[in-house]
């Protein structure tokens, strides 16, 4: 699996179904299709700029290496294994582990002083006057994260893989490349943590064998799935919506109706509280009640033309 | 805001979106300027096509053969800019205006523009491409284009003042007055919205929401299999045999959607009365359309990457002052929005039950002085502290005690003279107080030290790299001018309290670059330091 998809379980916190789909490790092409969700992808225009600059950036890789980590490197070396010693290296299809996933980065460019091991990266969203966007940036910390983790995992010593790594980015319009550092150590901490509870999961046996089509949503549909702010970004998000619609969830109106309404998980009951049609039981549905029944008061003061009555 | 959660769980239960405001709180010019566009994947300043214009059923559309071609994307865009001058050249007429100077006891007559121009555009990520489609005309060196670009770059950075409606986006007109009961991040998407607003005919928010999620997106980046199917085909027939019908067709017909659906959005927010503010915010944006103006006609344009230390500390300043000044309005605009305070215990709504306008207390000098005393009987308990400060229109009061249904008041201004004992609020009348009072000022005196968050010589650990994950790349600039500023008293201390000059120039901006002699290091990102619009505040 490639290190965007492990990474998109730090958007999903605590979301069993997305857990289960990621620890049967199943194919995400076959899932597309059983729930008929549209096909993601690159622009292909994307694609020939991510190109055009991962090459212009790959061959200037060592000066920018000498200037943000102080290594000194002639050009980037091919290697097939973990490099050691001083020294740039591109390792084309490695073949790493992270806990009990395989991790497959279509490269990874390391660059090592006799201490340590600095992952690069070079990616080719605009870097405008020293501001790259912060969701973009943010997508790539944490996918970085994942490579830390699975290269720590396959080194003799962990502690040799630094989290601090190089960004390279094209300089505003052109294509001249910048570098920049960025330290993933917080994301590589929450990494472990969501990793610790995908293990901990428990699959379903049904899910441990290959599915697809209706019995692999069938399958997947039977782990219980939490909908949040962060599942558009989720392959199974388009098959969840509309399960969610359908029960009414209060989820579905995002994290913070989520986080008011509490054990109260259906909208409908809420509106309920909110209405004094139904009585709360016990104190956490009194709160809830009472916070939903003012706004219930307020609102209808507001729409009925501005009468407390 | 239980409100807004309330409203969302009522949106999801009708499948319908329910009303969060009663009044327009943005300002809708007459004849807005709608921008729809896209780009070509990853590359912001290589537009393939933009449909723009003033009249919905006249737009222009504009398309790049070879985006990736200097000469093509020139051309282009110099029609783009061509028009763009027409347009503004609507709004120079201006009209004399007395307004206060100095310490503001003396009157002067200044020149405003009647109207400023407004651009619409359908979504967030647009109005973002806007300021970067100027930012990247300032670094040409065509004088049509830059100046093309130095406008573009004032309409993007009005867009980051709370209350300023030069530059509109279709999604937050829509989320500023319906709430939907979907996830806020898919309000991001115009045609989900209007689905919930106004699902067609026969079928639920829900469907209607999907079928509009699989229409093309309103740009500026466009879908990834459209690009794959229909726009390159297209571009190689237009780039091989210099035929560009096809593109100009697909373009029209996948912009086509956005440019309806802008337009859509525009019409039901016009439907709502204004708010009663909603002239005098746009004011503002008159009186720094009127000295942006100015500064392109005497060639003083500039735009700093970032801002730091005075400048940074004005901007903040701005931010600030306009966003409560923007809360104040709209509430005091709008029983919806007050409803909000109301939910969240911050207003009171109830029935004045008893009044006692004959109660006097004994002032710090000794003096016996009339404060009139009120009880509300509320229908829900008033649970913020006693001494909390509650209005009643003009009339400024004090919370002394509050039970279960009853809050007592001591009114403290507005109506403390017997002359005025008319304005008190009689027995048995309905009566919100809410938290806002009268216009707040807060001065933007320097203060002895900047705040943390405006300095830009932080102290850095020596020998560690930047480990900021801001991406501070370029941090050679000008340290010995921005330590002097924060260390000793800055020069313009004496001058702070005041207005501004209009025309002033922040002082110590750290990137005095002007967009000729160095484009490329020259930005938008919205802050521009006008101090230009304070008058309006």
């Amino acid at each position: 699996m490639d290190p965007r998809r492990i990474a998109g379980l730090l958007d999903a916190p605590g979301c069993r179904r997305r857990q289960a789909l990621d620890a049967a490790q199943v194919d995400l092409g076959l899932l597309a299709e059983a729930i008929g969700s549209p096909p993601g992808g690159q622009s292909p225009y994307a694609r020939e700029r991510d190109g055009t600059f991962t090459h212009l950036a790959t061959a200037r890789l060592p000066e920018l290496v000498g200037t943000h980590l102080g290594i000194e490197a002639t050009e980037a070396v091919e290697t097939a294994e973990l490099p050691v010693g001083a020294g740039l290296w591109v390792w084309r299809g490695p073949r790493l582990r992270l806990g009990g996933l395989p991790v497959t980065p279509e490269r990874v460019v390391l660059a090592g002083d006799d201490t340590s091991l600095y992952p690069v990266e070079i990616r080719s969203y605009a870097c405008l006057d020293g501001h790259a966007d912060p969701a973009k940036v943010a997508g790539t910390a944490r996918e970085l994260a994942v490579v830390v983790a699975a290269l720590r995992q396959a080194a003799p010593v962990p502690e040799r893989i630094s989290s601090r790594c190089l960004l390279v980015l094209p300089r505003n319009f052109g294509l001249a490349p910048v570098g920049t550092l960025l330290d993933v150590a917080p994301q590589v901490r929450r990494l472990a943590w969501s990793l610790d509870r995908l293990d901990a999961g428990g699959l379903p046996a049904r899910l441990r064998t290959p599915l697809a089509g209706e019995a692999l949503v069938t399958a997947l549909t039977e782990v219980d799935a939490r909908f949040g702010d962060g599942c558009p970004s989720c392959p199974m998000y388009t098959h969840c919506r509309v399960e969610a619609e359908r029960t009414g969830t209060v989820a579905r109106a995002g994290g913070a109706a989520a986080n008011l309404c509490g054990p109260v998980g259906i909208a409908a009951h809420a509106l309920a509280l909110a209405h004094g049609e139904r009585a709360p039981s016990g104190e956490a549905e009194q709160a809830i009640a009472d916070e939903l029944a003012r706004a219930a008061a307020a609102y209808g003061w507001a729409v009925g033309g501005g009468s407390t009555a | 805001m239980s409100l807004d959660v309330y409203q969302r769980l009522l949106a999801l239960s009708q499948a319908r979106a329910v009303p969060a405001a009663s009044r327009a709180h943005r300002h809708l010019s007459p004849r807005p300027w709608l921008l729809a566009g896209y780009h070509l994947a990853g590359e912001p300043s290589a537009p393939v096509a933009i449909r723009y214009g003033s009249f919905r059923d006249s737009p222009k559309l504009l398309t790049v053969a070879e985006p990736r071609d200097r000469a093509q994307r020139f051309a282009a865009l110099g029609g783009l800019a061509r028009d763009l001058a027409t347009y503004l050249s609507r709004y120079t007429v201006t009209e004399p205006v007395v307004r206060a100077t100095g310490s503001g006891r003396e009157l002067d007559v200044d020149l405003c523009c009647v109207d400023a121009p407004q651009l619409i555009v359908p979504n967030e990520a647009t109005a973002h491409w806007v300021g970067l489609l100027g930012q990247y005309l300032r670094s040409l060196d065509d004088p049509v284009l830059a100046a093309a670009g130095a406008h573009l770059g004032w309409i993007a950075s009005r867009r980051n003042l709370p209350g300023s409606s030069v530059l509109l986006t279709a999604t937050d007109l829509l989320t500023a007055h319906w709430r939907t009961g979907q996830l806020p991040t898919e309000d991001g998407h115009l045609g989900r919205l209007l689905a919930w607003i106004e699902p067609p005919a026969g079928t639920d928010a829900w469907q209607a929401a999907r079928d509009a999620e699989a229409m093309p997106p309103a740009g500026p980046a466009s879908d990834p299999a459209w690009d794959a199917v229909v726009l390159r085909p297209a571009l190689e027939r237009a780039k091989e045999q210099g035929d560009v019908r096809r593109l100009k067709l697909a373009a029209a017909e996948v912009l086509a959607g956005p440019w309806r659906d802008t337009w859509a959005a525009i019409d039901l927010v016009r439907m709502l009365p204004p708010g009663e503010h909603v002239a005098k915010r746009w004011e503002s944006d008159r009186w720094s359309w009127t000295r942006h103006r100015e500064r392109v006609l005497a060639g003083t344009v500039s735009f700093s990457a970032r801002l730091s230390d005075v400048p940074a500390y004005r901007f903040l300043h701005e931010l600030e002052t306009r966003t409560a000044a923007l809360e104040r309005q709209m509430a005091l605009d709008d029983p919806l929005v007050m409803a909000r305070y109301l939910a969240t215990g911050e207003a009171v709504a109830g029935v004045v039950i008893k009044r006692d306008p004959e109660h006097t207390v004994v002032n710090a000098g000794g003096r016996s002085v009339l404060r009139p005393l009120l009880w509300v009987r509320t229908s829900a308990a008033f649970d913020r502290p006693a001494g909390t400060d509650l209005w009643w229109g003009k009339v400024g009061m004090v919370v002394r005690a509050a039970t279960d249904d009853t809050v007592e008041l001591m009114v403290t201004s507005g109506a403390v003279t017997r002359p005025k004992l008319g304005l008190l609020p009689d027995t048995d009348t309905e009566v919100v107080l809410a938290p806002f009072g009268p216009l707040q000022y807060f001065p933007d005196n320097l203060p002895d030290e900047l705040p943390w968050p405006t300095r830009s010589s932080r102290p850095k650990p020596a020998p560690e790299p930047e480990l900021d994950d801001d991406l501070d790349t370029d941090v050679v600039l000008g340290t010995t001018a921005t330590t002097a500023a924060t260390t000793a008293p800055p020069p313009a201390d004496g001058a702070a309290g005041r207005v501004p000059e209009p025309r002033a120039v922040p002082d110590s901006t750290v990137t005095p670059a002007s967009p000729a002699a160095s484009g490329s290091t020259t930005a938008p990102s919205g802050a521009v330091p006008s101090g230009d619009s304070r008058g309006g505040w």
